[in-house]
């Protein structure tokens, strides 16, 4: 009686919607109106300066019969692709690694992973100019001094290995955050749940596969959620990096952000975000539902 | 109901906090009239110097107080863009750049400079300089304090190795037509064994001829000016004949080349703006005497940075007060001598023409020829889709170059690109 009292006191407090209010006042203004309004303006044509005009889905129609946005969302594709598998590839094994007993200066390795995380987009974006520069660059220097190659290799030029460039700094700039991510699941495995398999005589390669991966499958889908989210929105990267052969490099943002603060197509660049915002829930449900596939399929095993 | 206002005060006090930070801070005067108190005249821009213009006007307006608030980068023309829709936060004055000039001079939000004797500031100025602040209908919106020419810079060490003279007339005469520098390019190229390149880039012809086109659109229709053909193939000889080392313009291996004045360096000449000389490291007099500045076939342009007025702006009086002075002869000439931005006024290349002698072009009277490449400049119009198709079809003529296409490929890939971009457009 007095629980259900007490519970109803606090439920009658309105305190609690004040001390809360600054964060919901603040996403209504910044979050969830920015985000109505361009919803609004996806519908309408609109340059910035003049009212929008309201022009029902030809937006949406142009979208959906432009070959440069679907030429984006393959370039998005690959990079991301490209990027991803390796990079929660090394990050999986570097937990594991990061995680054993016998390795010394944890800590050390574990901040060192995470530093190419702190340097922003533009260095990064200016040093893979310096380094994969056709002429004067350092990697094309190595290679002839090597004799791998006679002529220097226009890395940009080609649609392909500037994909590859883009796709291997976005790994080497994610793979830290996503070890330690993996390092706060595999920490947060019962201890004796290895010890009793240890007693049963497992290896170290059976313990990995047959307890730390399984229990570690829901922080793996965590982050392959966001990554699909994370990586169907790469921007910085490639917009420094600057444009390769055949706008290979160009990805969803960048695609919408020229359209918007280059030709000022506030509208049409409106009606991206919400393709883009398609593209990347389809892909996020797939990813769940293949994941509760696979639990159903474990569970009645 | 006491606990009932005191929610209410601190759903208030949360509001109140919130809102504080989105509020309009305006451009304040501290005074508009003529008691003698200081009046204060807000300026944005993207481009630091500006802050000296401000500090010149001030000396010669002790009553008035100069703000210049510097965006740099991307965000400045959307956060411009932004202020003058909502018309909250408008500055007095503001920066625009060529590349998207027509898109805010074609608005009402831009005053009408010819409305307050704008005609008579651009009178004496570089046509082309002059034509570009101008609207569709031919009003006076925004003005330039500077030009910005672009020349072949060459390294004077390596052209008396090379060519065998540093002397720019010399080397203009050489050089006067795009089949007399694939000449010499060759020359150059044979002789240096294949180290040494006369040209940086294919891209610096590019740059030299896009200006000398007809525009890219015309009453709605979409056109490929014909001489576009003996450009591309005049930029796939240069190419194939290794006259150019292939320095993708501004990147940093290009930046490198710029201040490597070794004679065995890779490239001799550079097409660039008479603003280029941010890219020089002038540190220590490293920079003295190493270049020199040649005439090419053309005569282009590139960037140009305009001052424009807020049309609802209280101060109009004072705003076109300091554009008026950035237009003068007073502030060209300082503007020149502290920072060797090339003056707009043609009277001011005449005025320094003898004198003016930077130290990294050695003896050169630069002036002379920087006014003869601005005047062959042709005048037009800025227009809203130059500078987008012209970056566009900047890449896809890089891409030809690189896979060895044919000129009709550029062209059906810029109009397909086109028709994208611009779905408004008729095509023929």
């Amino acid at each position: 009686m007095r629980k259900t009292k007490r519970i109803k006191s606090l439920k009658k407090s309105r305190f609690g919607y004040f001390f809360i209010a600054p964060y919901f006042i603040v996403f209504l203004i910044f979050g969830l109106y920015p985000i109505i309004y361009s919803f609004y303006t996806s519908f309408s044509k609109w340059d910035g300066f003049s009212p929008p005009v309201f022009i029902g889905l030809d937006n949406y129609q142009r979208l959906f019969t432009n070959l440069e946005f679907y030429h984006s969302i393959l370039n998005t594709l690959i990079i991301w692709i490209v990027s991803i598998v390796p990079e929660l590839i090394i990050a999986l094994l570097l937990a594991l690694i990061l995680n054993e007993r016998f390795v010394k200066g944890k800590h050390v390795f574990r901040a060192v992973f995470y530093f190419p995380n702190i340097v922003t987009a533009i260095t990064i974006g200016v040093l893979v100019n310096l380094m994969f520069d056709w002429q004067t660059g350092s990697i094309n220097k190595l290679l002839m001094a090597l004799h791998i190659t006679d002529h220097p290799i226009n890395w940009f030029g080609h649609s392909f290995l500037a994909q590859i460039i883009i796709s291997a700094v976005m790994c080497w700039q994610w793979f830290g955050v996503n070890m330690l991510i993996f390092t706060a699941g595999l920490q947060s495995i019962p201890r004796t749940l290895y010890e009793a398999a240890e007693v049963d005589g497992a290896n170290r390669f059976q313990i990995t596969m047959n307890i730390t991966l399984p229990l570690l499958k829901p922080v793996i889908l965590f982050t392959v959620i966001t990554s699909i989210i994370g990586g169907m929105q790469i921007f910085e990267v490639p917009l420094v990096a600057g444009n390769a052969s055949g706008d290979s490099t160009q990805t969803m943002m960048v695609y919408l952000y020229n359209t918007a603060f280059t030709r000022f197509q506030y509208g049409y660049a409106s009606s991206i975000s919400y393709g883009m915002f398609i593209i990347i829930l389809i892909f996020s449900i797939i990813s769940l539902l293949v994941s509760r596939s696979r639990k159903k399929n474990t569970q009645s095993v | 109901m006491k606990r009932k206002g005191l929610s209410l005060f601190a759903l208030l006090l949360v509001i109140c906090l919130g809102l504080s930070g989105c509020s309009s801070s305006g451009s304040q005067s501290t005074s508009s009239d003529g008691s003698g108190k200081k009046q204060t005249l807000v300026v944005w821009t993207f481009f630091d110097q500006v802050k000296l213009l401000a500090k010149q006007f001030e000396k010669s307006h002790p009553n008035v107080d100069v703000q210049v608030k510097v965006f740099p980068g991307d965000q400045y023309k959307t956060k411009l863009q932004t202020a003058l829709q909502t018309k909250t936060n408008v500055p007095d004055v503001f920066d625009l750049e060529r590349g998207y000039i027509s898109s805010f001079i074609n608005t009402p939000f831009v005053a009408d400079l010819s409305d307050m004797g704008g005609d008579k500031l651009v009178k004496d100025m570089v046509p082309y300089v002059a034509d570009l602040g101008k609207d569709d209908d031919g009003h006076v919106k925004a003005v330039a304090d500077s030009s910005s020419p672009i020349g072949l810079w060459y390294h004077r060490k390596a052209a008396k190795k090379w060519l065998g003279t540093d002397d720019p007339d010399k080397i203009s005469a050489m050089i006067n037509s795009w089949d007399k520098i694939i000449t010499l390019g060759k020359k150059v190229y044979k002789e240096s064994n294949g180290k040494v390149h006369l040209l940086d880039s294919t891209g610096s012809i590019y740059d030299m001829e896009k200006y000398q086109m007809q525009p890219w659109v015309k009453n709605n229709v979409f056109q490929i000016d014909s001489k576009w053909n003996d450009v591309l193939n005049t930029m796939r000889t240069v190419r194939q004949e290794n006259v150019d080392a292939k320095l993708a313009g501004s990147s940093p291996g290009w930046g490198s080349a710029l201040n490597n004045y070794d004679p065995a360096g890779k490239a001799i000449m550079f097409g660039v703006p008479s603003w280029a000389t941010m890219d020089v490291d002038t540190k220590d007099g490293k920079a003295d005497g190493q270049f020199g500045v040649a005439k090419a076939p053309v005569g282009s342009y590139d960037g140009g940075t305009y001052r424009a007025i807020y049309a609802n702006t209280s101060k109009k009086k004072l705003a076109y007060e300091f554009v008026q002075f950035d237009a003068s002869e007073k502030w060209q000439n300082y503007n020149l001598k502290n920072t060797g931005n090339m003056p707009s006024l043609l009277s001011v290349y005449d005025q320094n023409a003898d004198s003016y002698t930077p130290p990294m072009y050695g003896d050169q009277k630069v002036l002379n020829m920087y006014k003869d490449i601005s005047e062959q400049i042709p005048a037009a119009p800025a227009g809203k889709y130059t500078a987008d198709i012209n970056s566009t079809f900047g890449g896809i003529v890089t891409d030809m170059l690189n896979k060895g296409k044919s000129n009709q490929w550029a062209f059906d890939q810029l109009k397909e690109k086109v028709k994208e971009s611009y779905p408004e457009f008729k095509f023929k």
